[in-house]
């Protein structure tokens, strides 16, 4: 099981090893500016980190527990934690990788003790890792185009981004699909594409290797692709 | 028989393409990999569709619109801020 300390005695990500097994810290230069405004008690650098993340926090929040209240006092939980812990944060992972570490922990607790989910393990590594990224029938079955497209994508190519967002149905439409993912599949996608963490912070955040993150990655990308395709189809 | 030019390349299936298509987009693939995909991309539009598609998706989960804490929630952890970091 994958936890991470509220008082960042875990070791993630970004710092380097001594050879008298101590760590020297590296944090980013954008975390130790905001991390240096912080401790210096200054509110609107605590509410640029609140709007940054309260968002993504939520969704990783509903992929443990039971509704969308539960999910936001976890979440509040865990601001109320980073708030307490900011000044023993030692800069051994990045502050993102520090409050969803926080964040994964307290969702955990609430989910069990919610009795949601008896025991994680179950859950954490092969949910859905086995199975085809893509509905095998979009692709030829047999004969010399076997493996070949025989459904291929639907053409969207006017869309962009920013037509995709300018559409309150099209946004549902994402969101629905990220609700509906599997929890495994929703915090990659959470991390990688709706946070932006880089590949390495989601590997060492979720215990997971790069080739189960890009499974899991491209799998919960493709469903959100084709719940856009499906609207877009009915449009 | 003629058979279409993605067959014929470079062996890679759609099927694989689609399914390396976000580590292909992260840059992460080795580069023989890297190489062999996009031979196959430049002579097969349904995975040049298909690939911008999973782009596009990637761009547009990073700017869909964020919630944020409801006023009392917000309230609360400025009062636990302050009371906690100003001197």
């Amino acid at each position: 099981m994958n936890t991470v300390a509220i008082t960042n005695t875990g070791f993630v990500g970004h710092a380097h090893s001594k050879v008298d097994g101590s760590h020297t810290a590296v944090l980013p230069n954008t975390d130790q500016a905001l991390l240096a405004r912080l401790r210096a008690g200054e509110e609107k650098a605590f509410d640029e980190l609140v709007n940054k993340h309260h968002s993504a926090l939520i969704r990783m929040a509903m992929g443990y527990v039971a509704d969308r209240e539960v999910a936001e006092e976890v979440v509040q939980d865990t601001w109320m934690a980073v708030i307490e812990n900011l000044s023993r944060f030692e800069g051994r992972s990045s502050l993102r990788t520090w409050i969803f570490g926080i964040l994964i922990h307290k969702a955990k607790d609430r989910g069990i003790r919610e009795k949601r989910h008896t025991t994680f393990s179950a859950f954490e590594s092969c949910e859905d890792d086995n199975e085809e990224i893509l509905d095998p029938s979009r692709f030829q079955q047999t004969g010399e185009r076997a493996g070949h497209w025989a459904i291929p994508p639907q053409p969207w190519d006017d869309q962009t981004p920013e037509k995709l967002l300018a559409s309150q149905e099209t946004v549902n439409a994402m969101n629905n699909a990220i609700d509906a993912l599997p929890r495994t599949l929703k915090e990659v996608l959470i991390l990688r594409d709706v946070e932006g963490a880089d590949v390495k912070e989601v590997c060492a955040l979720l215990n997971i290797t790069e080739t189960n993150l890009y499974v899991r990655l491209h799998r919960a990308r493709e469903r959100v692709r084709a719940e856009i395709e499906s609207f877009l189809g009915k449009a | 028989m003629n058979l279409p030019p993605e067959l014929v390349s470079n062996g890679l299936t759609c099927r694989t393409i689609a399914q390396q298509s976000s580590a292909y987009l992260d840059d992460a693939l080795p580069a023989v990999m890297k190489l062999r995909m996009a031979c196959h991309l430049s002579t097969c539009q349904d995975c040049r569709r298909y690939v911008r598609q999973i782009s596009l998706v990637r761009v547009a989960l990073g700017t869909l619109p964020k919630c944020q804490p409801s006023s009392v929630k917000r309230r609360a952890l400025r009062e636990r801020f302050s009371s906690r970091y100003t001197h």
